[in-house]
Order: C-alpha cells, then structure tokens, then sequence
C-alpha cells in the first residue's frame, strides 16, 4: 500500500509542496541566503526521494504538473512589467541603455569564460542566459538546446551571487549613482540581486526591479544570434 | 462578510484564465510566424499589450498573476531536483561553472553601471560629476 502511494504524483506534488512551504516560512523569517527556498527544498527532496528509493522518473510525474505552471507564471511577468512603466519611463535612455548593454556583455562574458575554463559545448548553451529572471531563461535555454536543469540552477547561483556581493561590487568599482546601481544590479542578477538593491534604496529598487524583465527579453531576442556566433 | 473571499477566488480564476489564453496565442503566434521568441514569451507581451491598451483591466489579473510570482520558486523544484540525472557532469564541470559565473555576473554590474552613468553624465553633468 504505502509502497503504491510513495510512486502517486499526488504523494510527489504533495511533499514538494509541503518541503517548499515549511522552508519558506523559514526563509522569510531569517533572510537567510542558506534557507534560500529553492535550493534548501531541492536537497531536502533529493534525499527524501533517496530514503524511499524513489527514481526521478517518478518523481518528475509529479514534478511535470508543477513545472507545467511555469508557463503561466512566465506569462504573469507582463503585470509587474505594466506596472514598472512610470519607473522605466522615468530614466528611460540610462535603463535600455544599461539592460541592452547588459544583456550583451552578460552573455559574452559568461561564454567566454566557461569555454576558456574548458567547458563542454552543451554546458554552454546550458548556462548562457544565466543573467535574465528564471522562467524566461528556461524558456530561451529550450530554443538554444541546452539542458533545462542546468539553466535553473545557474539562475538560482546568479541571484545568489549578486544578492551576496552586488553592494560591495558597486562600491569597489567606485558607481556613484543609485540609477546606475539598480540597473546594474538588475540586469546581472535580475530578482535575486533586486532584493538585495531595494534594501540599499528605494531608487535602487526599482531601477533593478524595473530591469529584470527587460533583460530577460532583450537576451531572448539577441541569445540566438549571439551564441551561434559565439559556440 | 463571507463573500468578499468568495469574490477573490474568482478574481483570481479569472486572473489564471486570462493568462492562460494569452499563453495559448503567443504560444500559437510563435510555432505560426516561427518568432525568435518562445510562445510564453510572446504570452507575456500579449499580456502587457492588453494592459497597456486597457483591454484587460490591471485587477483583474495581478491576483492570479501575484500568486504565481510570489511562490514561483516552488514550481522550480522539479527542475532543480531533476540535477541528480546530470550528476556525473555537474561534478567534472562544476567549477568551471561556478567561476564563470561569478566572473560574469561582477563584470556584467560593472559595465552596465558604468554604461548608465556615461548616459546620464551626458544627460545631466551637475549630478553626477565623473
């Protein structure tokens, strides 16, 4: 009986849910990065599913109905991009300015690097939208042919980085700005970076907020074109 | 007082419905026209049109479009789960992977912050003297 229930999707979407849940409670209370609620989750069910000898095979029946909601949250992003208009409009030139150069230099520079560190062609094409918000870079990783799990995590890893170091960075560099902080926060580490911008300001804010959807456009426009130049 | 939940829940229906039918037709409009962009994101400018050109009303869709943003982490969790079936690689390639992308993501701040003060340098030399 319980052997039957542990390969439900039921059972699968049910502990994903409640993992993502509990951690979450844990994360908003601390603002912990180590609580980040996706990757503490993911360990947290990978062993579960080791425990109860689960394969991922069985697992991702369940997961697939999750991931499916992807899309939808994808299409959601037209909202706060709707709302950001006041905030893009306000400093228009600086943010297409900053968000084109960004995409660019962002997926350049992440190519350059991991092929100079010897890394394999399809762990390229895996990792090359790292800098655009998650559901976008899955998306425009589908059309380059890399692998979907990898994008994921180097988004999470991005974000993280950017939310750790994206302050001190800013000041070694000497950036005097708050516009110019914000977007460039946003535009390297789009959500991930963006809370760690609204706390240095409300400026800062929403200059990063408002570059994050941006990017992940402007990198799904010019990633095709650059990476066949580039890989 | 009961019903003011009840009205909610079906905001947020409606919400998910709009967004679903967006999705539909950039996902349509993408495979038909063979766009550079992928169907949701086509979704997500069909999205913005409607709302720019008042078609759809900002609340009628920011409850259903909140709620997928505010827990989008937790829709991410298969995916990332799904890293034990490229494990051997991860292993071989994962400081490489880690040192790219901590490289890029200072250098990727840096230029664009630099960029966004030439622009407003120009712009408005008093405030923000180089």
């Amino acid at each position: 009986m319980l052997s039957t229930l542990l390969k439900e999707p039921l059972f699968q979407i049910t502990v994903t849910m409640v993992v993502y849940a509990l951690i979450n409670r844990l994360y908003k209370r601390s603002h912990f990065f180590m609580f980040n609620p996706l990757l503490l989750a993911t360990v947290i069910i990978i062993y579960i599913l080791k425990y109860t000898n689960t394969d991922y095979a069985v697992y991702s029946k369940g997961g697939d109905m999750i991931t499916f909601l992807l899309g939808p949250a994808t299409v959601a992003l037209g909202v706060p991009l709707y709302k950001q208009i006041p905030a893009i409009r306000s400093n228009l030139k600086s943010i297409l300015a900053g968000v084109i150069t960004g995409s660019v230099t962002a997926l350049v520079s992440t190519l350059w690097f991991a092929k100079a560190l010897g890394v394999s062609r399809e762990t390229l094409l895996s990792i090359a939208a790292k800098s655009t918000t998650m559901p976008i870079a899955l998306g425009i990783t589908k059309i380059l042919g890399g692998n979907d799990k990898l994008i994921v995590l180097a988004v999470a890893v991005t974000g993280i980085f950017g939310g750790v170091i994206g302050a001190e960075v800013m000041k070694l560099a000497r950036v005097k700005s708050k516009i110019a902080v914000g977007i460039g926060i946003g535009t390297a580490a789009h959500a991930g970076g963006t809370s760690r911008a609204i706390q240095l300001g409300e400026t800062e804010g929403s200059m990063s907020g408002a570059a994050i959807v941006l990017t992940g456009l402007t990198t799904a426009l010019i990633a095709p074109y650059l990476v066949k130049w580039l890989v | 007082m009961a019903k003011i939940p009840e009205k909610k829940g079906i905001k947020i229906l409606e919400g998910f419905v709009i967004i679903l039918l967006m999705q539909s037709l950039g996902t349509f409009l993408s495979n038909y026209f063979k766009l550079i962009l992928p169907g949701n994101l086509t979704g997500l400018l069909l999205l913005f049109l409607v709302l720019l050109f008042r078609v759809v009303k900002l609340e009628q869709v920011e409850g259903a479009a909140n709620l997928l943003l505010d827990n989008m982490m937790a829709l991410f969790i298969p995916l990332n789960v799904g890293l034990v079936t490229i494990l051997p690689k991860l292993k071989q390639e994962w400081l490489a992977i880690m040192i790219s992308l901590l490289a890029s993501t200072i250098i990727v701040m840096v230029v664009t912050a630099k960029v966004v003060e030439l622009v407003e340098g120009g712009r408005r030399n008093a405030k923000y003297p180089s």
